[in-house]
Parts: structure tokens; C-alpha cells; sequence
């Protein structure tokens, strides 16, 4: 077992990173910005070094002053946590060539499944059902257009090195794909460093499903059942349920079996998700794949009863799955709602400053993973989430009801939260009835009169 | 009443701030039996938890006493005491009394007295002149090395006057030693890190008089 750990994150995945650890006997080395010195993955890690400053790029992106931090500190392995280096294969096989355990997939499955285009046509070849698009990238808008007339609208561009929402573009007719393919090749090219794009048929109205699984160094796989995240605004993910309201055993055990079979055919390591586009129909589609633990993973944990990070450790460490692993089942229902600092009510401006006071809630059925605390001074320089707040219940019904008093009694003072909104989903009917699609916020958001944006 | 240690940088820069030094990277970490503060959220009423724990907030106060320039530091309460005093000869002294833990929170006092000048009184000279203090700070995570070679003399030693381009030191990290010019013109004051000691990013690593 590893003797310690530097965790190579911050804000809430760093806490839970570290939590892991403590339960586990390890100890941690954590690292941070010289903006992030208050933070609490700083004050309850064993140890902790400064790598930099604020922005990220100057900090938690630094490979060299990670591994230096690393070599200072004697650790055995890394955590990546999500986000930042987790998918980063180059950052894997410098681990690797430092005798340090990156916690996660081998470098190979990373740079397998980080290519989107490349992930799709693994997924074909190893028999899952793919949005029907292109074989691969489309090279110029001629190639498109071509390939939407046989297509047919609507159709999605999309950047093989995009993903977690980003890089991606409806185009519904041949002018707006003319438009969209050049812009989105720029786009790419300056956010990725990779402007290739693909092309994939854009189902309307689905569910986005995501399968979690976990796969040990010996060669066994298994799926931990589905996460309903349907729940989006500009493709970020707001609240996420497990199981999803629309899933049957017999779809479960379709996309289960689909999800495994993706993991053994790049020999998967460590906890990863697939991701799948479901139709109204039942059909379910291939999308991506994350090969890292997720922000969601909550949810799982909840259900199954099951620790998705001690588990990551455990299989890095070389530890085999429980035999018990073989049949697990969701048991209850839990329901989990991002905290954003930003504002609902003015287009979601970011919210950065002083936590006045905090009054989190608590109780049976109530999860709160954050990283936030009154005084805490939340620093302009990272993504805007503070915490995720998760409830529990036998059923979803009772889910909802524990989320909705929990939200009552939330209180946070000196910044803006997503709060409200979140409250405002939950009472509405058809999230109630759990029919709901990804353009169920878009829709939402545009039929309230508070969220229209005010006149200038 | 917020009395963590830290309360220092809260007064001075309207944050809390915490600050790692070197040391506390070693498998053999001392023990020293202190308290530390817990502010309660929701009444502001601060209590006193006492636990055995390692340098690292011992250190923070060093570091945070270093970039201001102050030379004691001082904690009291009815069960405990610590103070850390800076030695004329430049090394940090700690002393804690623990007593018996009580378990209701009691007022604390702090005292922190700050550095005297330490340019010399030349003749005639009624009032001496302080010429501010800055530091160099560390540019990457490694260990520090005050000489090119475990043999040669050391880059630079207090008293010595250096310009922006001048090597004060080496900073060594996955087997590479990267030389580190000291970026501000001045006299150094202070050598604040061991030989072969683990260094973080923006650690103080030489105190420097401006001329």
C-alpha cells in the first residue's frame, strides 16, 4: 500500500482525495497556489508545498514543479483528481518514468479515449452503438457538407480534442454548418491546441447517461450502474441523479455490458465513465469517455454503497476488486446538485469574494462535499463550483424532498450561489416527473421571467 | 475573538493566510504539544483544542514573522503558552508550556514585537537610518543549495553586496541545478534556508537591504 500521496488538485476533489487517504492510513502531500494558501485541501493534507501562482497554468499545470514537489516529498503516487492534468497522458508517462504511480489509466487508454474521434471508432470497433457521423475527422467543409447531405440535419461539429462539453456546434442547415465549421476549426485550434473536427448526428432531446466503471491490474472490470445528467446549461452539468428515471434493468444491463466491454478493449485501470447519448426510443448512442474519477461520482457512491476513490487508490496499489463486485445493485436514490459561486439571475456572472457567513445543512440523507468555509475568500482564478450538495432517500421521491429541505436551509452570505435556481428546478413538474431532456434548463431558463435578460 | 496564530496576516492583509516553509517534508517529524484555534462559524466564539502537531504551523508563523519583519512572537492563555523568538544569531527558538487542557474557551493575548533595525550607529549619527527590507524569493519548488559545490565556499554570505544578476544560490530539482540570480540590488541581511534544505515556490530565501 502507498505510504503517501501527493494529490495533484484543489477545491472539493482535493478534500475527498485527501479524506480517501486519511480512512485509508496514507498520508498526503498537498499542493497549491499562492492564492489557494487558505484553502482547506491545504489545512487538512500532512504536508503541503506551493507550486506557484494563482492561475492555473502557472501552478496546477506545472508538470515539473508537481514531480520536483513530489520528489520533496518522497511520495509513492499521484492523484490527479479530475480536470487539470487527470487526462493529460504526457503528465501519466512522466510519472511513470519518476517511478511515481499516477492514480489512474495507463497513458496509452488515456490518449485512446482523450482523442474523440479515435474514442468513437474504438467504441465501434469493440461493437458499442455510435452516434451515427463521420468515420473519423472531416478534413474541410467540403468534406462536410457532403457528409451532412448524407446525414441529413441536424448534425453537431465537434473537436477530437474537445470534450466535457466543450468544442461543440449545432448546425442545422448547409449555411450554418458552412459558418460554424471555420469558427469552430479556431475555436479548437486555441482552446485544444488541435483544431481537427468531427462530425455526429445531433439527437434531439436526450438523455445524457453515464456509466461508471472500475477496473483493476488483473484484468476485471465492472460497471457501477448509470448517472442521469441530463440537467446541463451550455453543456456544464448543474444536477445529476443516480439511477436515472428513464432506465429499465434491461437497458442497465445493455449499456453495463456495452460500458465493460469498452474498458477491456483499452485495457482499462482505475475508476472511468462512459458516456452515452439515450433517445426518447431507448436507443442508446456512444459519446465519450472520461478516464478519471468525475465530479458526480457522489451519486454512484450513495447507491451502491460504494467508496469510488479509496477504491482508485486500492487498484493502483494493485489490489483486486471484491468478488462481491461481480452483481452489485442500486439500492435507494440520491440526487446531486452543483453549488456554483456565480449569479442566476445575471446570466450566471461569477461571484468571486469574501464567505461572510455559512450555515451548511445537515441531517439524515444529507452529503455536502465542498472545500468552503465562512471567512474563505473564494480566489477569481478557478471554476466557479463550491461544493456539491447530495441527497439521499429509499426512492426518488424521497430524494427530491430531503434536496429541497436541505436547499431551504443552506444559507450563504457575501457571495452569489446557484442556489435559488437549483430550488426552482426541483419544484418543477416535469423534473418532478423526471421527464426532462438535455434543453431542459435552456427551456426552463427562458420561460422564467426572472432569468430574462434585462433590458439595457 | 479570532486568535489563530495566523491572526497575524488577517490584520495585515484582510485575509487569512497560510504560509508553508521548509521542513515538515521529512519522515521524521518532531512532535511539539501546542493548541491551535477553531473559531466557531456561526457564534465567532473561538476554542482551544490541544493536539500533538508537527512544524507546519509553527513554521507558517516563522515564514509570515520573516516577510515582516518581526522577531517575536508570543501566545498565552490560562493553559498554554508558546513563544518563538528570533536568536541574534539568526535561528528561531520555540517554547511551549502546555498544562492540562481546559474545555472552556478563555481570552487570549498576543504580543509580536517587531524587528529592531539592524544597521549599525556610526559616529554623529543620532538617528539611525532604516533602509527598507526586501527578500528573494524562490522561483520553483526544489532543494536549495548555498554553493556550487558541496566543497566551494558559498555563492553569497550576510554582508555581501549583490546586484540584480548576481547567483545567490541554486535551486535543484529532478537532478537539475538551476542557478538563481537574486533580481534586486542590495546587501544580504539574511540567509533564511538551510544548505540542502526542500524549498516551495515563493519561499523567502535571502533577506536583502536596498542601498
Amino acid at each position: 500500500m502507498f505510504d503517501k500521496i501527493l494529490v495533484a488538485n484543489r477545491g472539493e476533489i482535493a478534500v475527498r482525495i485527501i479524506r480517501a487517504c486519511r480512512e485509508l492510513g496514507i498520508k498526503t502531500l498537498a499542493v497549491h497556489s499562492t492564492a489557494d494558501e487558505s484553502s482547506l485541501h491545504v489545512k487538512l493534507a500532512d504536508e503541503a508545498v506551493c507550486i506557484g501562482k494563482g492561475p492555473s497554468v502557472d501552478s496546477y499545470l506545472k508538470i515539473d514543479r508537481l514531480i520536483a514537489a513530489a520528489e520533496l516529498g518522497d511520495v509513492d503516487a499521484i492523484h490527479p483528481g479530475y480536470g487539470f492534468l487527470s487526462e493529460n497522458a504526457h503528465f501519466a508517462e512522466v510519472c511513470e518514468s519518476c517511478k511515481i504511480k499516477f492514480i489512474g489509466p495507463p497513458a496509452d487508454a488515456i490518449r485512446k479515449m482523450g482523442d474523440k474521434a479515435v474514442a468513437r471508432e474504438t467504441a465501434r470497433k469493440a461493437g458499442l452503438p455510435i452516434t451515427p457521423g463521420s468515420n473519423g475527422i472531416v478534413e474541410n467543409d467540403q468534406a462536410a457538407l457532403k457528409l451532412a447531405h448524407q446525414l441529413g440535419y441536424p448534425l453537431m461539429i465537434k473537436a477530437v480534442a474537445g470534450g466535457g462539453g466543450r468544442g461543440m456546434r449545432p448546425v442545422h442547415n448547409d449555411v450554418s454548418l458552412m459558418q460554424n465549421f471555420h469558427a469552430a476549426r479556431t475555436e479548437a485550434e486555441k482552446a485544444f491546441g488541435n483544431g481537427a473536427l468531427y462530425l455526429e448526428k445531433l439527437i434531439e432531446n436526450p438523455h445524457h447517461i453515464e456509466f461508471q466503471i472500475l477496473a483493476d491490474q488483473h484484468g476485471r472490470v465492472i460497471h457501477l450502474g448509470e448517472r442521469d445528467c441530463s440537467i446541463q446549461r451550455r453543456n456544464q452539468k448543474l444536477i445529476e441523479e443516480c439511477p436515472s428515471p428513464i432506465m429499465t434493468p434491461a437497458l442497465r444491463k445493455a449499456m453495463g455490458r456495452a460500458a465493460v466491454r469498452l474498458a477491456q478493449a483499452v485495457a482499462y485501470e482505475g475508476a472511468g465513465t462512459m458516456e452515452f447519448l439515450v433517445d426518447d426510443k431507448g436507443g442508446f448512442y456512444f459519446m465519450e469517455m472520461n478516464t478519471r474519477i468525475q465530479v458526480e461520482h457522489p451519486v454512484t457512491e450513495e447507491v451502491y454503497g460504494i467508496d469510488l476513490v479509496k477504491q482508485q487508490i486500492l487498484v493502483a496499489a494493485g489490489q483486486r476488486l471484491p468478488r462481491e463486485y461481480d452483481d452489485l445493485q442500486p439500492r435507494g436514490h440520491a440526487i446531486e446538485m452543483r453549488i456554483n459561486a456565480e449569479d442566476p439571475f445575471r446570466d450566471f456572472r461569477p461571484s468571486p469574494g469574501k464567505i461572510e457567513f455559512m450555515y451548511t445543512p445537515g441531517g439524515l440523507g444529507i452529503r455536502l462535499d465542498s472545500h468552503v468555509y465562512p471567512g474563505y475568500v473564494i480566489p477569481p482564478f478557478y471554476d466557479s463550483m463550491i461544493g456539491k450538495l447530495i441527497a439521499y432517500g429509499e426512492d426518488r421521491s424521497v430524494a427530491m424532498q430531503r434536496m429541497a429541505r436541505a436547499l431551504h436551509e443552506f444559507d450563504i452570505r457575501g457571495i452569489h450561489t446557484t442556489i435559488p435556481l437549483g430550488q426552482m428546478i426541483l419544484s418543477d413538474p416535469d423534473y418532478r416527473r423526471g421527464r426532462y431532456s438535455t434543453q431542459f434548463v435552456e427551456q426552463f431558463l427562458a420561460q422564467q421571467k426572472s432569468f430574462l435578460p434585462r433590458g439595457h | 475573538m479570532r486568535s489563530l496564530p495566523l491572526a497575524l496576516t488577517s490584520k495585515l492583509d484582510g485575509g487569512s493566510k497560510q504560509a508553508h516553509t521548509e521542513g515538515g517534508l521529512s519522515r521524521n517529524r518532531e512532535k511539539v504539544l501546542a493548541c491551535s484555534f477553531r473559531v466557531d462559524p456561526i457564534t465567532g466564539l473561538s476554542s482551544v483544542l490541544p493536539h500533538a502537531m508537527d512544524l507546519k504551523e509553527i513554521k507558517a508563523v516563522i515564514d509570515l514573522m520573516t516577510r515582516h519583519g518581526l522577531s517575536e512572537f508570543e501566545l498565552e492563555r490560562a493553559d498554554f503558552k508558546i513563544r518563538i523568538k528570533r536568536a541574534p544569531g539568526g535561528e528561531w527558538v520555540t517554547s511551549a508550556t502546555p498544562a492540562v487542557p481546559s474545555a472552556a474557551p478563555a481570552p487570549v493575548s498576543l504580543a509580536v514585537v517587531p524587528a529592531l533595525p539592524t544597521t549599525p550607529l556610526k559616529e554623529g549619527q543620532t538617528t539611525p537610518a532604516v533602509a527598507p527590507i526586501k527578500h528573494i524569493f524562490s522561483p520553483m519548488v526544489g532543494t536549495f543549495y548555498s554553493a556550487p559545490t558541496p566543497e566551494s565556499p558559498s555563492y553569497v554570505k550576510v554582508g555581501d553586496e549583490v546586484k540584480e544578476d548576481t547567483v545567490v544560490c541554486i535551486i535543484e530539482a529532478m537532478k537539475v541545478m538551476n542557478e538563481i540570480k537574486a533580481e534586486i540590488a542590495g546587501v544580504i541581511v539574511e540567509v533564511l534556508v538551510q544548505n540542502g534544505r526542500p524549498v516551495e515556490f515563493d519561499k523567502p530565501l535571502f533577506s536583502v537591504r536596498s542601498l
